[in-house]
C-alpha cells in the first residue's frame, strides 16, 4: 500500500539536534520545537522524497532492530504531517491509522512513534513581571497589579466607579520588561 | 581593577554586557552595585550597550534608558526595582556565549538543581526553601547556562511573594550562602506548586526535559539554535522530574534523594538536610 508515496522530510527553515534516543526539531518559521522519540525519528530521517512507505518501514525496522509495520509508519507521517515537519502532508491510502491499530503491528521494544512540542516564548514572554509597587499597572496580562500613585499621573485615566488606575495613552509607564514603549 | 565608579556613574558588565548607570546620588549608585551580579568595569571601558540614566525633579523619579524616557515613579525603591528589571532583561536576552532561561537555580553536592517556571510558579519559594535546607543560592530568576552546559550564578535578590507585597532577601537573610563557581546540571525539576498536592513525579526523558527549558528560555526565538544546542548538553547526564508538588519543604527530600540516585516514583517525606553545592 502506499508504493507511489513518497515522503520527504523538511530540511529548509529547520534546525536539527540529535540526542541519543530521541531527535529535536525546531521550525524557524513557527518558532515551534519539537520532539521525535526514536521509532518517530527514525521514520523523518528515512523521509527523503525518494523511498515509498514499504521500503521506509524495512530501513526504519533495520535501524531499530525490530519488526516495524507500515502502519507504524503511517501512523509517524501522520503526526508528522500534522507537526508539519514534512514537506506535504501525506495520505494514507484506504483513510488514517489508528494508534490501536498500529499499536498491534509493532514489534518487542519498538515504541509508537511521539512527537511532543512546545512553542519557543518571545524573549518578553520568558520574563519575569515586575510591577513596582507606587509605580503603575503592569499591562502585562499576569501582572495586574493596582496602581496606588495616579494622582499627578498625567496618562492615568481613573474611571468613574473603578479604583484600579491604568495607565493608558501617551508614554507608558510600565514597569515590566518587554511591554510597548513610545 | 578599578573601581569604575565617579561622580554620577557606574560602568558594570553583567555576563559579558556592559551598560553604564549614571546618577548623581552616590547611594543609589552603591546600593545598586551591591544589588546586581556584575563585574565593575573602569571608568573608561569602551563597548557601552546600554546607558541608563536616573534623574530625580521635584520628587519624580525618571528612568532613561539610551536617553528615551522608561519610567516614572514617585518610589525611588520602585525607580531601582524597575532598573534592575530592565537591565536584567535586556541582559538575559543579550549575553554572548551564554543562554539565560527563566529558573530558579541551587547548587547542592556540586550540581545544580534548575526549576525553570514563569512567574507565580512557586519556583523562588521552593528556592527559598532549598537554600535554608543548605542548598547553595544560585538565582531565583535565571539559569545562566554556557556552551558547554554549565550553570553560573545570576544571585539578584531573591523575591518572595507574601504578606502586604514582596520581599527581595539575600542568601545570608535565609540563612545560607551564595553559590559561586559554575556547576554541571544534577537535577531539572519542572513542577509548578498547588495546595495539598502530592509528589508522584515522572521521569522526563532528555528531549523532554530540554524542551521544558527551551519553553522558558528568553532568546529561544533570536538564538534557537544556541539555544537547542546548549541546553541539550545542559541536561545530558541530569536527572529530570515533572510533577505538580505540595509545600515546598517536602521537596527537600526529593532532591537529597535525586543526588543519592534513589528517586522514587512516588516520593515519601522525610526529614533531612541538605548539602552544600
Amino acid at each position: 500500500m502506499g508504493a507511489s508515496i513518497r515522503p520527504r522530510a523538511r530540511q529548509d527553515g529547520v534546525l536539527l539536534r540529535e540526542l541519543p534516543d530521541e531527535t529535536l526539531v525546531y521550525d524557524l518559521e513557527r518558532h515551534r520545537a519539537f520532539c521525535l522519540n526514536a521509532t518517530a525519528a527514525a521514520v523523518f530521517r528515512r523521509c527523503d522524497g525518494r523511498a515509498a512507505v514499504p521500503e521506509i518501514a524495512r530501513r526504519v525496522a533495520r535501524d531499530l532492530g525490530a519488526s516495524v509495520d507500515e502502519e507504524v509508519v503511517w501512523l509517524a507521517l501522520k503526526r508528522l504531517g500534522r507537526a508539519r515537519l514534512l514537506r506535504e502532508p501525506v495520505r494514507r491510502p484506504g483513510g488514517s491509522v489508528s494508534r490501536r491499530a498500529a499499536a498491534f503491528r509493532i514489534g518487542g521494544g519498538v515504541l509508537l512513534p511521539l512527537i511532543s512540542s512546545v512553542l519557543a516564548p518571545k524573549a518578553a514572554e520568558a520574563l519575569t513581571c515586575a510591577p513596582v509597587p507606587g509605580g503603575a499597572v503592569c499591562t502585562q496580562s499576569q501582572c495586574g497589579q493596582l496602581c496606588d500613585d495616579c494622582s499627578g499621573n498625567e496618562h492615568c485615566k481613573r474611571t468613574p466607579g473603578n479604583p484600579v488606575c491604568k495607565c493608558q495613552g501617551g508614554p507608558i509607564i510600565c514597569p515590566c520588561p518587554g511591554s510597548p514603549l513610545p | 581593577m578599578s573601581t569604575g565608579r565617579r561622580a554620577g556613574s557606574l560602568v558594570l558588565d553583567l555576563c559579558g554586557v556592559r551598560v553604564r548607570i549614571s546618577c548623581d546620588d552616590a547611594a543609589i549608585l552603591r546600593q545598586l552595585r551591591a544589588a546586581l551580579p556584575a563585574r565593575v568595569l573602569g571608568a573608561r571601558a569602551a563597548r557601552m550597550q546600554r546607558a541608563y540614566s536616573i534623574e530625580n525633579a521635584r520628587g519624580r523619579w525618571r528612568l532613561l534608558v539610551d536617553g528615551r524616557l522608561q519610567a516614572r515613579t514617585r518610589s525611588r525603591e520602585g525607580l531601582l526595582g524597575l532598573l534592575e528589571s530592565d537591565l536584567t532583561a535586556y541582559v538575559a536576552e543579550q549575553a554572548p556565549r551564554r543562554v539565560f532561561v527563566h529558573a530558579g537555580v541551587v547548587g547542592w553536592g556540586g550540581r545544580a538543581v534548575v526549576i525553570p517556571g514563569r512567574s507565580q510558579s512557586g519556583k523562588s519559594t521552593l528556592v527559598a526553601e532549598l537554600v535554608r535546607a543548605g542548598a547553595r543560592y544560585y538565582s531565583d530568576e535565571f539559569a545562566v547556562v554556557d556552551s558547554r552546559g554549565l550553570v553560573y550564578p545570576f544571585p539578584t535578590r531573591l523575591a518572595l511573594r507574601g504578606g502586604p507585597g514582596r520581599q527581595r532577601l539575600t542568601a545570608e537573610d535565609l540563612g545560607g550562602r551564595a553559590g559561586r563557581r559554575s556547576l554541571p546540571v544534577g537535577l531539572v525539576l519542572v513542577t509548578h506548586y498547588r495546595p495539598g498536592a502530592r509528589w508522584r513525579p515522572r521521569r522526563l526523558s532528555a528531549g523532554h526535559a530540554t524542551l521544558a527549558l527551551l519553553a522558558n528560555t528568553v532568546p529561544a526565538r533570536s538564538r534557537p539554535a544556541d539555544a537547542l544546542r546548549t541546553l541539550a548538553r545542559a541536561v545530558q547526564g541530569a536527572e529530570s522530574l515533572h510533577g505538580v508538588r505540595g509545600e515546598a519543604g517536602g521537596m527537600i527530600a526529593v532532591v537529597s534523594r535525586a543526588f543519592s540516585g534513589r528517586v522514587a516514583v512516588e516520593a515519601r517525606a522525610s526529614s533531612g538536610r541538605g548539602r552544600e553545592g
